[in-house]
C-alpha cells in the first residue's frame, strides 16, 4: 500500500460511513484528497444509495455511477471555473483520479490541492471562524460565519449542519418544551433533557446516527442493514395513566393505577391521543416513533442491561410442575422503577409493548416506501417486549406487529417528538 | 404413509396422526382433569413408538402433571422426523408453557390453544393468541393454531387471528355438518391447515358396526345400537349397513369412516385417539388402499349416519354428546 494511503486520516475514513465497509480502496483514495475537508463525501457523487447499502448480495447498484461527462458535471457543481491549471471543464477524469484527485503520471503521485480555488479557501476561513465563535459560546457570531460558508458552497452538508447547530444555540427555547438542564448536544445544539410543559412528560434527545438495524437472530428482523436516523426526542418513560387521562379522560387500562403505564391501547387510540396532545401543546410535532427510531434509541442507550434483570426475573420464575398460572398473574410496573439506560430512557425492554408508527413490512427498512403512511390496514409495529414475555426474548431488535385497532392488555405507548427545524 | 403439507407452513404431516388422549380404562384423577396411570402411560408409550415406526410423524399431547416427559422420551430418537403438537388444555399462561416445552422437546413444532364455544374472542383469548404469535416470531414454535368445537369460532379465527396456521376441529362423516359451508371455503382461500379431531366420534363409530364384536375389543359390547331398542325402528337402515359391509369383507366401518376424512384433499390429517394396537393397525390399514370411497363404502357410511342420528345422542358416550351438535 502506498505511503499516502497508510497515512490516511482514520477520522476521515470513518466519515465515509457505511461505504468504507466494502469500498476500502476507494475510500482510502478519497481520504487523501481534500474532499473530506470540505465534507464532499461518497453520497455527494453517488447519491444516498440506500438500496445498494441494504443489499448484501450487491444486486442493487448505487443511485449514481457517473462516467465521462457526468463526472465533469459533478466536479463543476463546485469547481465552476474548471481546472485551475488547464481551465479544462469537460474531462476532469482524464487527468485526475476520480477518488484521490492525484496526478496520474508516473513519478508525479502528488496530491492535488485547492489552493488556487479562492472560493474553497474562503469557505475554510468562515468555517474556522465559526468554530472559534462557537468555542466562545458566541452563537450569533458562529451562525453568521457558518451562513457565510454555506453561501459559498450551498450544498455543503457540514456547513449546513453547523449553521443549524449555531441557530439552535442562539435560539435555545423550543415551543412546548421546558429545558431541565443547560446541557446541549454538541452536534445539533439541541437541549438534551426537556419536559413537555404542564404534562410532566420528560423527554431525552436521541442524537442522529447510522443504525445497523435488524438482527440475524430473529426471522422477522433480517437482513441487518444500515439506516440513517435523524435526531429526535423520545419520552424517558412509557406514558402513564395519569398522563393519558390528563389529555383524554377515558383510561383504557385493565389495571387502573395512575402510576402504571397506560395499557390496553390500540395504535388508533395512541394516534388519537397524540393528536389531542398536539392540539394542546405549542409547536406540536408529537408522534409515535418510527421503528427505526425506536431501535436506534434502544440500541444506542444499551437498553436492557438493567431492565432485563430484577423485576422481570422475579416475575418470570417458572411455576412448579402442574401448577398452572394464568395471564392475570402478570401485570405492568410503574415506569422508571428500574435503572435508566445511557440515554436516560427507562423500561425500553419489558413492562408494556410500545407502538411504533411504522407499518409492518419486510426489511430493509425504507421510510419513503410508504410504511410510514398512516393510512391503510397494514399491521403496525410494536417494540420492546411486555411484562409477560420471557426474559430471553427481550431484545431491542425483535419486531412484533398487530392490527391498528387491537387493544392487547400489554400494549402501551412512548411518545416521540420531531426536532424542530430552523 | 401419506403426508400432506400443513397449510403454508412447509411442515409435512402424516395423514394419520397420533392423538394421545387419556384412555378411560387407565385414568386417575389429577388436580385438573385426568392423567394416565403408570400402566396406561407405559402402554401408550409403546403404542406411540409403534406409530412412529409406521410413519406417523405428528403426535399431539398436552401437559398435565408431567405427562410430557414420557412423550419426549419416546420421540427423542426420531425428534428430527417427528412433529410435536402441544396445546394449552387448562387455563395457564401460554408463554410459560411454550418455554417449558421448548426445554423438554428441544423445540415446539406445533402449538394450539383450545377455545371452547362462542361467537368471537375475548380479550384474554386474544392475549393468548398474541403470545403464541410472538413465540412463532421468536422461532420457538413453527406453526400455531387453535382447536375448537364451534364453527363460529373457527370462522372468527380466520378473520381475527393473525398468523393462523391450522385449525383442529371435529370432523367425521356424521358430524361434517354440510361440510362446514362457511368455514371450509374461507380456510382454503387463506391456506390454513385443517386437522380432523374426533374422526371416529370419540370411538363411538365402532358401535355402528354390526361386526364390531369380532374386530374390536372382545370384552366390551360395542354393538348396543343393534339391540332391540333401535333395531325395530330402522330395520332398513340396519340392513343396509350390514349388506354394505358384507360387500367390504376386508374393511371395518371405522376404516371407511377414516377414509372419509383421508379422501378429503383439503384435510391435512386425521387425528384419532389411539390406545390399542388394533386401533392403530386398523387406522393405518385404512390408508393403504385407494383413498376415494367406493359406492359400497359411501352407502355404508350414509346408512350409519342415519342410524346414529336416529338415536339422538345415545350412541355417544355422555361426555362426548356435544359432538351431536354438529349434525347437519
Amino acid at each position: 500500500m502506498a505511503a499516502w494511503a497508510q497515512e490516511a486520516d482514520t477520522a476521515k475514513f470513518r466519515a465515509a460511513g457505511v461505504c468504507s465497509r466494502c469500498h476500502v480502496a476507494q475510500v482510502l483514495e478519497w481520504t487523501t484528497s481534500k474532499h473530506p475537508n470540505v465534507n464532499v463525501a461518497c453520497r455527494d457523487c453517488h447519491g444516498a444509495s440506500e438500496g445498494h447499502v441494504a443489499n448484501e448480495r450487491n444486486q442493487v447498484k448505487p443511485d449514481r455511477l457517473p462516467h465521462g461527462a457526468a463526472i465533469a458535471g459533478l466536479c463543476a457543481s463546485c469547481h465552476t471555473a474548471g481546472c485551475p491549471k488547464t481551465k479544462e471543464a469537460a474531462k476532469c477524469e482524464s487527468c485526475h483520479h476520480p477518488h484521490a484527485l492525484i496526478h496520474p503520471a508516473p513519478g508525479k503521485l502528488t496530491q492535488m490541492t485547492f489552493q488556487d480555488d479562492d472560493r474553497v479557501r474562503k469557505y475554510d476561513g468562515h468555517m474556522r471562524s465559526g468554530e472559534a465563535s462557537a468555542a466562545k459560546s458566541d452563537w450569533k457570531g458562529a451562525l453568521a460565519e457558518f451562513e457565510a460558508a454555506l453561501a459559498l458552497l450551498p450544498s455543503n452538508r457540514k456547513a449546513a449542519a453547523r449553521r443549524e447547530m449555531a441557530w439552535r444555540r442562539a435560539n435555545p427555547d423550543i415551543p412546548g418544551f421546558r429545558r431541565l438542564s443547560e446541557k446541549f448536544d454538541p452536534g445539533t445544539g439541541l437541549p438534551l433533557d426537556v419536559s413537555v410543559a404542564d404534562l410532566g412528560l420528560r423527554m431525552a434527545l436521541v442524537p442522529a446516527a447510522d443504525l445497523d438495524m435488524g438482527s440475524e437472530r430473529w426471522r422477522g428482523s433480517r437482513p441487518v442493514h444500515t439506516v440513517r436516523v435523524d435526531a429526535f426526542y423520545l419520552a424517558r418513560l412509557e406514558l402513564t395513566q395519569l398522563q393519558w387521562t390528563a389529555i383524554d379522560g377515558e383510561n383504557p387500562s385493565a389495571k387502573k393505577d395512575p402510576a402504571l403505564p397506560v395499557h390496553g391501547v390500540s395504535w388508533d387510540d395512541a394516534r388519537r391521543w397524540i393528536a389531542k396532545l398536539n392540539d394542546k401543546i405549542a409547536g406540536g410535532g408529537f408522534r409515535l416513533p418510527t421503528e427505526a427510531e425506536w431501535e436506534a434509541a434502544a440500541v444506542r442507550g444499551g437498553a436492557g442491561a438493567s431492565a432485563r434483570n430484577t423485576w422481570h426475573r422475579e416475575n418470570s420464575a417458572a411455576p412448579a410442575k402442574g401448577a398452572f398460572r394464568e395471564i392475570d398473574a402478570y401485570s405492568p410496573h410503574p415506569p422508571g422503577r428500574l435503572a435508566s439506560d445511557a440515554l436516560g430512557l427507562f423500561d425500553m425492554l419489558g413492562n408494556v409493548w410500545e407502538w411504533c408508527s411504522s407499518a409492518s413490512r419486510p426489511y430493509p427498512y425504507d421510510a419513503p416506501d410508504g410504511r410510514e403512511d398512516a393510512t391503510g390496514d397494514e399491521l403496525r409495529v410494536l417494540r420492546g417486549g411486555g411484562y409477560a414475555d420471557s426474559l430471553a426474548d427481550l431484545d431491542p431488535r425483535f419486531r412484533h406487529a398487530d392490527r391498528k385497532d387491537r387493544r392487547q392488555i400489554w400494549y402501551g405507548i412512548r411518545v416521540a417528538r420531531s426536532v424542530p427545524r430552523p | 404413509m401419506i403426508y400432506r403439507q400443513l397449510g403454508q407452513t412447509g411442515l409435512n404431516v402424516s395423514l394419520l396422526s397420533f392423538g394421545s388422549h387419556t384412555d378411560p380404562g387407565y385414568k386417575r384423577k389429577a388436580a385438573q382433569g385426568n392423567v394416565l396411570t403408570e400402566e396406561g402411560q407405559a402402554k401408550r408409550d409403546r403404542l406411540l413408538a409403534r406409530a412412529l415406526d409406521l410413519g406417523v410423524n405428528m403426535v399431539d399431547t398436552y401437559e398435565n402433571e408431567g405427562q410430557w416427559e414420557p412423550v419426549a422420551r419416546v420421540v427423542k430418537a426420531k425428534r428430527d422426523k417427528t412433529l410435536v403438537s402441544l396445546c394449552r388444555q387448562f387455563p395457564m399462561f401460554v408463554g410459560e408453557n411454550i418455554d417449558r416445552a421448548a426445554k423438554l422437546f428441544g423445540h415446539v413444532d406445533m402449538y394450539r390453544v383450545y377455545f371452547g364455544e362462542g361467537a368471537g374472542f375475548d380479550a384474554k383469548q386474544l392475549a393468548d393468541w398474541d403470545v403464541l404469535r410472538r413465540a412463532k416470531e421468536a422461532g420457538k414454535v413453527r406453526a400455531i393454531g387453535i382447536s375448537t368445537h364451534d364453527e363460529r369460532l373457527m370462522t372468527a379465527a380466520l378473520r381475527d387471528l393473525e398468523g393462523l396456521d391450522y385449525v383442529m376441529f371435529p370432523y367425521n362423516f356424521i358430524h361434517a355438518r354440510a361440510d362446514y359451508a362457511e368455514f371450509l371455503p374461507q380456510a382454503a382461500a387463506k391456506g390454513v391447515g385443517l386437522i380432523a379431531i374426533k374422526p371416529l366420534a370419540a370411538g363411538s363409530i365402532v358401535k355402528l358396526d354390526p361386526r364390531a364384536r369380532q374386530t374390536s375389543r372382545p370384552e366390551r359390547d360395542f354393538v348396543q345400537l343393534y339391540q332391540a331398542k333401535y333395531r325395530p325402528l330402522l330395520p332398513g337402515v340396519v340392513e343396509e349397513i350390514t349388506k354394505s359391509l358384507q360387500r367390504l369383507p376386508d374393511e371395518t366401518l371405522c376404516q371407511a369412516a377414516l377414509r372419509f376424512v383421508y379422501s378429503r384433499k383439503f384435510m391435512t390429517a386425521a387425528m384419532p385417539g389411539m390406545f390399542e394396537d388394533f386401533t392403530l393397525d386398523e387406522n393405518y390399514a385404512g390408508m393403504t388402499r385407494q383413498l376415494e370411497l367406493s359406492a359400497d363404502e359411501r352407502a355404508a357410511l350414509d346408512a350409519a349416519a342415519i342410524l346414529a342420528r336416529s338415536t339422538q345422542r345415545d350412541w355417544l358416550p355422555s361426555h362426548y354428546r356435544w359432538l351431536d351438535k354438529w349434525q347437519g
